[in-house]
């Protein structure tokens, strides 16, 4: 088995010792860092299904919310303890993947893209119907002030997943992957069941987005259709991807960082919408200077950071 | 073309905005009548933008330009935050609320209009986009790139066109709903979410497929309110889509494009 | 664009660079300047939507927040313990949501060191705020989250100074027990969330329990565009009352379908919408008539140190921001008067002194009764029914505060 590019290792050597800061912190920075730790997670689980697969996801979101409505229903009606509910919701939204998947995955591009961004709408729908689900009213979870401790788990979660997304990067169950997002027939051709991988690949972003939103269930203690459903966290789990490098191992995590200090530095300095007409800037300009995101520069080596390298992307990738 | 415009609902809400404008200002102007003034307008800004900005990124890996308009539109929506303030308005016109009644049925005449003019405008587009030499080149462009760049397409400047196009009418569809809708910086989110999946359904690449869907997502969402409550109209119109596409992959009268 | 050469290219992706720093840059110059952090100033905290679907309603929030922040600076601030403090509010934008919300109440405390939270626009985002609060023991004053499920947790430190959500659509039939010929049949329509299903629950249970007929009675996805399905199955029922529970722009699309399709009623109410100056903007003179559920009126009769009287609060209101104050200002103008009475009240900054003055308040103010229950819901402010007349908002209930007499039955589309 090769070793991962050192970038890798820096990150999650850095989010190990991150373990180590919530005394040393207020409130706020452990609130912002646990959201970050979890944008990070659904950044991870989307990247499996739509940076190595291939297959843009418009409804990842779906799994969140289902994920966290389980939590709250299995902790509400069956007084079941936190970390019981989160192995349900994980369970629950792999099942809910794989159901769904075997479908909808035969679907391409962008009829793809629009039938999970269907699959999300819908869902809302439904669960705001839902009597034992609260309707339209949402449902509360039994409260937990320990604050630290969900800092913890959503970094548990986020350190598994990159450790997942590396073995995955590095078994034959990736590799068909990325052949499949680069020529699925001739993947199949070559004796890979693209149906069987694709699948997969969903059920475990699912699982880990679903982990991820029982987990925020929980911390909010408070739950409704449209917080947690929400197309937003759809829309930013891709673009955190997209500035990391998609099909990388910890791309996602850089791009869900580069964002998440963005957005809350300029969030903190004024209430005017001009912060986010300023980050929008932001998002255009990075866009087009690194088309592939920050991965390709990080995993490069020095040599990357030349003008010519700059150059010759950025002739490669306009018209 | 293959590129996902989020900032179609800010196109949108920029089309209706202007048309608001024109409204309330001196001129008086009847929101039908702003059509062709806010399709101007737009199809100035679209294409700006595309040729500025977005041609930067069209051979850049996946989504790409997804990313990019996404920039674009959550600029604009707070630009116009910033200038117009969230205050809601809304177009009354001397015939709005008037109806058309016949046989036991209500249809309001903005609508009828409303529905008239999408039609209109669609034959156009097609016939547009099969007669015309722009049209054709635009087409050959959406096939293969180079081929079309080989022969003699200035290939920057039909995406450009294509996005202006697409741009205007996005305003003409704004213009159109200003005057049934409250017009708020936001009201674009909503109206793109329903452009997808009504393209999708309808089928991609295809002119009359936009129009197909919209009518047949319209009636289902409608008649799903009336069977199974207004809760669910889009969960039904949701499961109809995955249905459509379950049985026909490239939407209702799409095909794989090669 | 296609850069003729090399060097067009490098001084793009120079002046990007340059044009990316100088925005954060700007950006973080043009920051709101932290208001001094000195022994005299009360800093208050608030994260209100100014962006998103309830940036209206965040807006009007803010100008009531504001209204009394400069009005009591100009009187030299405010006495506690015999020490004048000016007041400064900080604001956060929460963009609607109120998972955001959560995190910037969070921030307002434990970044901010803010102890008085004013609580956010909303039962959802006040919902989300007020575990935070609970767990930092920062008081919280709400004039706008109505929904009795926030209350419903055993929290101790929010207080909701606004009548319950229950009680908002009750007025209007109270109103109508006392109209000839007593109208009947009653057509309910809610949107999908927290607070309108509770104000929905409400007079339905109150039109039961006083000889109304309930014939139509449907629930709508919060964010719907299209109600016209929904006007067509009430016109079918023919009902004497329409009642609306929702917001804003559910309370004009209403009402545009119902005109669309000729839906004719005796009377129509909403239970937030009317109130704003917007409603009467955007309909023009088909809002006459239209009634409202109002946590508050101009024409009320309350009087109070702080402001005088309900009609001196308009007046000094309507000359600041050119617009008749609705509800939603003075609430929110109200709940920081009640932190004024509170900390006047316990003697004290301490926070824990002024929940608990909070607490065991009893006061009369220009807004109305201000006491709150074991729960923080304050239960002892009635609510009124305000009527658009001649584009003007008219109180025609109680029957004591009324200020004219109401329009009923309504005349028909395009005779109002």
């Amino acid at each position: 088995m090769q070793r991962g590019p050192a970038v890798t290792y820096i990150i999650l050597g850095l989010l190990a010792l991150s373990a180590l800061l919530p005394p040393h912190l207020n409130g706020n920075w452990v609130h912002v860092l646990t959201l970050f730790f979890m944008m990070s997670c659904l950044a991870q689980a989307w990247n499996l299904i739509g940076g190595y697969a291939g297959y843009a996801s418009f409804g990842n979101v779906t799994f969140f919310g289902t994920g966290a409505y389980t939590c709250a229903y299995v902790m509400n009606e069956l007084h079941w303890p936190f970390f019981a509910a989160t192995a349900c919701a994980v369970v629950v939204g792999a099942a809910l993947a794989a159901l769904l998947g075997w479908p909808i995955l035969r679907l391409r591009g962008h009829y793809f893209a629009i039938a999970t961004l269907g699959i999300a709408i819908g869902m809302q729908a439904l669960v705001a119907e839902l009597p034992p689900l609260g309707k339209g009213s949402g449902m509360t979870l039994p409260i937990n002030s320990n604050f630290h401790f969900f800092y913890w788990v959503m970094l548990g979660i986020l350190i598994v997943s990159i450790v997942l997304t590396a073995f995955i990067s590095r078994s034959r169950f990736g590799y068909a992957l990325v052949a499949i997002r680069e020529n699925e027939e001739a993947a199949a051709a070559l004796g890979i069941n693209a149906a069987r991988m694709k699948v997969a690949a969903w059920a475990v972003s699912a699982a880990i987005t679903a982990a991820a939103g029982a987990t925020y269930a929980y911390w909010t203690s408070f739950i409704d259709p449209p917080t947690v459903f929400d197309l937003n966290f759809n829309v930013l789990m891709i673009i955190m991807v997209l500035l990391g490098g998609a099909g990388s191992v910890v791309g996602p995590t850089i791009g869900s960082f580069i964002l998440s200090s963005i957005g809350e530095y300029l969030g903190a300095q004024s209430v005017s919408p001009w912060h986010t007409v300023v980050l929008g800037a932001i998002i255009i300009l990075v866009v087009i200077v690194l088309p592939r995101g920050l991965m390709p520069y990080l995993t490069g080596g020095l040599r990357a950071w030349n003008l010519n390298a700059l150059r010759a992307q950025l002739r490669a990738s306009r018209i | 073309m293959n590129v996902i415009n989020i900032a179609h609902g800010a196109f949108i809400m920029l089309g209706a905005y202007l048309t608001y404008w024109l409204f309330v200002g001196p001129m008086h102007l009847d929101p039908f009548l702003s059509i062709p003034l806010a399709m101007l307008a737009m199809f100035v800004l679209a294409y700006l933008l595309q040729r500025v900005l977005v041609n930067q990124v069209i051979r850049a890996p996946m989504l790409a330009t997804f990313l990019l308009t996404f920039g674009i539109s959550i600029m604009i929506a707070n630009l116009a935050q910033i200038f117009w303030s969230s205050d809601i308005r809304e177009i009354t016109t001397a015939y709005s609320g008037t109806s058309l009644s016949f046989g036991g049925l209500t249809v309001p005449w903005v609508r009828l209009w409303t529905l008239l003019i999408a039609i209109v405008l669609t034959i156009a587009l097609q016939a547009f986009m099969t007669r015309s030499k722009i049209g054709r080149a635009i087409r050959a462009t959406s096939m293969d790139v180079d081929a079309a760049r080989l022969s003699g397409v200035g290939v920057a400047n039909i995406y450009a066109l294509t996005f202006g196009i697409g741009g205007a009418l996005a305003a003409a569809a704004g213009s159109l709903v200003s005057v049934s809708y409250a017009i708020t910086p936001s009201m674009g989110d909503s109206f793109l979410v329903r452009a997808f999946v009504v393209s999708v359904l309808g089928g991609l690449g295809n002119v009359t497929g936009a129009l197909v869907g919209g009518l047949v997502y319209g009636v289902i969402e409608s008649f799903g309110a009336l069977w199974f409550g207004e809760g669910f109209k889009d969960v039904v119109a949701m499961v109809a889509l995955l249905l459509v596409l379950l049985f026909r992959p490239y939407g209702l009268i799409g095909r794989a494009t090669a | 664009m296609g850069f003729a050469n090399d060097r067009h290219h490098r001084l793009f992706a120079f002046l990007t660079g340059i044009a990316a720093a100088a925005l954060l840059a700007v950006t973080g110059a043009a920051g709101t300047p932290q208001p001094a952090a000195a022994d005299d100033v009360i800093t208050f905290g608030a994260a209100l939507s100014a962006t998103g679907r309830d940036a209206r309603e965040g807006a009007l929030t803010k100008e009531g927040y504001d209204f009394w922040a400069d009005y009591v600076n100009a009187q030299g601030g405010i006495k506690v313990a015999g020490k004048m403090y000016k007041v400064a509010i900080k604001y956060y934008d929460d963009a609607s949501d109120s998972a955001t919300s959560a995190k910037l109440v969070e921030r307002l405390i434990t970044q901010d060191n803010i102890k008085f939270i004013l609580a956010p626009y909303g039962s959802s985002a006040t919902f989300a705020a007020s575990a935070i609060t609970e767990k930092y023991q920062v008081p919280m004053v709400d004039p706008n989250g109505a929904a009795e499920a926030i209350f419903n947790r055993g929290f101790h430190y929010t207080f909701a100074i606004l009548s319950p959500a229950k009680k908002y659509l009750q007025g209007i039939l109270e109103l109508a027990q006392t109209m000839h010929p007593r109208p009947t049949t009653v057509a309910v329509l809610a949107a999908n969330d927290q607070f309108s299903i509770e104000v929905a629950a409400g007079v339905r249970d109150y039109a039961k329990q006083n000889g109304f007929t309930e014939v139509f009675y449907s629930e709508y996805p919060p964010d719907t565009k299209d109600v016209a399905t929904l006007l067509t199955q009430v016109k079918a029922k023919n009902p004497d009352i329409i009642l609306g529970s929702g917001h804003l722009q559910d309370s004009l699309l209403i009402m545009r379908a119902a005109k669309d399709q000729g839906v004719q009623s005796k009377i129509i109410g909403f239970s937030v919408g009317p109130s704003t100056p917007d409603f009467i903007t955007s309909l023009g003179p088909d809002a006459n008539g239209v009634m409202g559920g109002a946590q508050w009126t101009t024409a009320l009769t309350y009087t109070d140190p702080v402001f005088g009287s309900a009609q001196r609060y308009t007046r000094l209101f309507q000359a600041k921001y050119n617009h008749l104050p609705d509800y939603h200002n003075a609430e929110s103008s109200a709940a920081c008067e009640t932190f004024q009475y509170a900390m006047a009240k316990a003697g004290s900054l301490d926070p824990d002194k002024v929940r608990d003055a909070l607490a065991s308040l009893d006061i009369d103010t220009f807004y109305g009764k201000i006491k709150f229950d074991s729960r923080g819901v304050n239960i002892y402010k009635p609510m009124a029914v305000e009527q658009i007349q001649k584009g003007v908002h008219e109180t025609v209930w109680p029957e004591d505060a009324a200020n004219a007499k109401p329009i009923y039955p309504l005349p028909p589309w395009g005779k109002r």
